[in-house]
């Protein structure tokens, strides 16, 4: 395939799973029900509560989204680029002031945000590269300190942590904690695959193989499925995957199949 | 204009492979005023094995039981594609570890009544028992760390609260 046709499919792709990963969001945080609200929006200016403002200002993202993705569907650059920019200053402006509750994929999907309008800058051709390549490098660095962070604890090496992650009511099932428990070699088997999976993208990263960092990335996928199911971080799922283009746009240039 | 965003994006990827050695992100937190370097060590080097529960109580009277904010949810498959609750929960956990940060360093409970976690979790609890149609002029709550699902153990009650009038 031509070369600035695969960086204009990997900007896509990654574009609309950005968002994609923030309509979900979103979406999430306005049903959270009320009683709940302060522990996702502590910040507080008056005693009242200020969920009808959150949910203006969710509104507008939706729509800002809405937009971008239309616009960038009929190639309108430039209101693309509006509607994209006014939907990073919302979220933004949401992300700062959500100072308790924030996962790693909220950041991802923050850095997405910045990082594209950043390259707004750029001339067409190097925005999309910049873009893909510096989300692709840091998802490539959070696996990384991820597998090593686990490789390096001596709870995942001995490989009997999970069931309590499982047994814990935010995180877990009790059947399966209660399963695994019972059978230690299979909980074993689970934790060092975790290490397994996640260092699987680095290590490929660096062999000159497409087909290793394909299939690298694949395992990795799963694995968010897994922990979607399992422990209830689906946004994971739907936010890192985001950053696999970048991550094939690296390896490629690394390797020299895929030229400037 | 290429060099400026090559800089700007080097400098931040050079910050957040910083920041995942712990020596680092004191010095970082200082700088990081948006909070975006990420940290990415997830559930290392040791695991998150206990949960906190809060606990609240409407009266003075010792002999009135504690009650439990609704906080719990079943396994449900759709949660795959549809989890709202993990805003919910993950910022229940940040605001009690950040309230327990503030009592080692406010031992007094007095001071602490002032702290915007402390004010949330008497808010949190407030609207709940309005929601069920519960009339109440004063209480205190407490947070309890405890281990599994079906077989409940508390391990510790980490925080209690005055009796506060609202």
């Amino acid at each position: 395939m031509e070369y600035s046709n695969l960086i204009n499919i990997g900007y896509a792709i990654s574009l609309y799973l950005i968002l994609f990963s923030t309509l979900m969001s979103v979406l999430e945080l306005s049903s959270t029900p009320n009683h709940y609200f302060n522990f996702i929006y502590p910040k507080i200016n008056t005693i009242s509560l200020n969920k009808r403002k959150w949910l203006k200002i969710h509104k507008l993202q939706v729509i800002s989204l809405l937009f971008t993705g239309t616009f960038f569907f009929l190639n309108m650059e430039v209101l693309f680029k509006i509607f994209f920019l006014s939907l990073t200053a919302l979220t933004l402006y949401s992300y700062i002031n959500r100072t308790a509750g924030k996962d790693g994929a909220d950041q991802l999907r923050i850095l997405a945000l910045l990082s594209f309008s950043l390259c707004f800058l750029l001339d067409t051709n190097f925005e999309k590269i910049v873009a893909l390549g510096f989300l692709g490098a840091q998802v490539v660095l959070g696996y990384t300190t991820s597998g090593i962070a686990k490789l390096l604890s001596p709870y995942w090496r001995k490989g009997n942590v999970l069931h309590l992650i499982f047994g814990t009511y935010s995180y877990g099932i009790p059947k399966i904690a209660k399963y695994i428990k019972a059978f230690p070699k299979i909980e074993r088997f689970m934790s060092h695959s975790a290490i397994f999976i996640m260092l699987a993208v680095p290590i490929t990263f660096f062999i000159p193989n497409q087909y290793a960092i394909l299939f690298a990335l694949a395992g990795i996928f799963i694995f968010h499925f897994g922990t979607a199911v399992l422990m209830g971080l689906n946004d994971f799922l739907y936010t890192f995957p985001l950053a696999y283009p970048g991550i094939i746009l690296l390896h490629g240039l690394m390797h020299n199949y895929i030229t400037i | 204009m290429l060099v400026f965003v090559l800089i700007v994006l080097a400098i931040f990827m050079v910050a957040s492979t910083l920041y995942q050695i712990k020596y680092f992100q004191k010095y970082l937190n200082k700088y990081d005023k948006l909070q975006l370097l990420p940290n990415y060590s997830f559930f290392a080097p040791k695991p998150y094995a206990n949960d906190f529960r809060l606990v609240y109580k409407i009266e003075e009277d010792p002999n009135s039981n504690w009650e439990e904010l609704d906080m719990y949810k079943e396994f449900a498959l759709k949660r795959i594609f549809w989890n709202p609750f993990k805003y919910y929960n993950k910022g229940m956990i940040d605001i009690c570890q950040q309230l327990l940060e503030e009592q080692h360093i406010i031992q007094n409970k007095e001071q602490l009544k002032s702290s915007t976690n402390h004010i949330n979790i008497i808010l949190s609890i407030y609207r709940f028992l309005k929601q069920r149609n519960i009339k109440a002029s004063a209480l205190k709550f407490a947070i309890v760390t405890s281990e599994g699902v079906k077989n409940l153990k508390i391990k510790s009650v980490v925080f209690d609260s005055n009796l506060q009038i609202i």
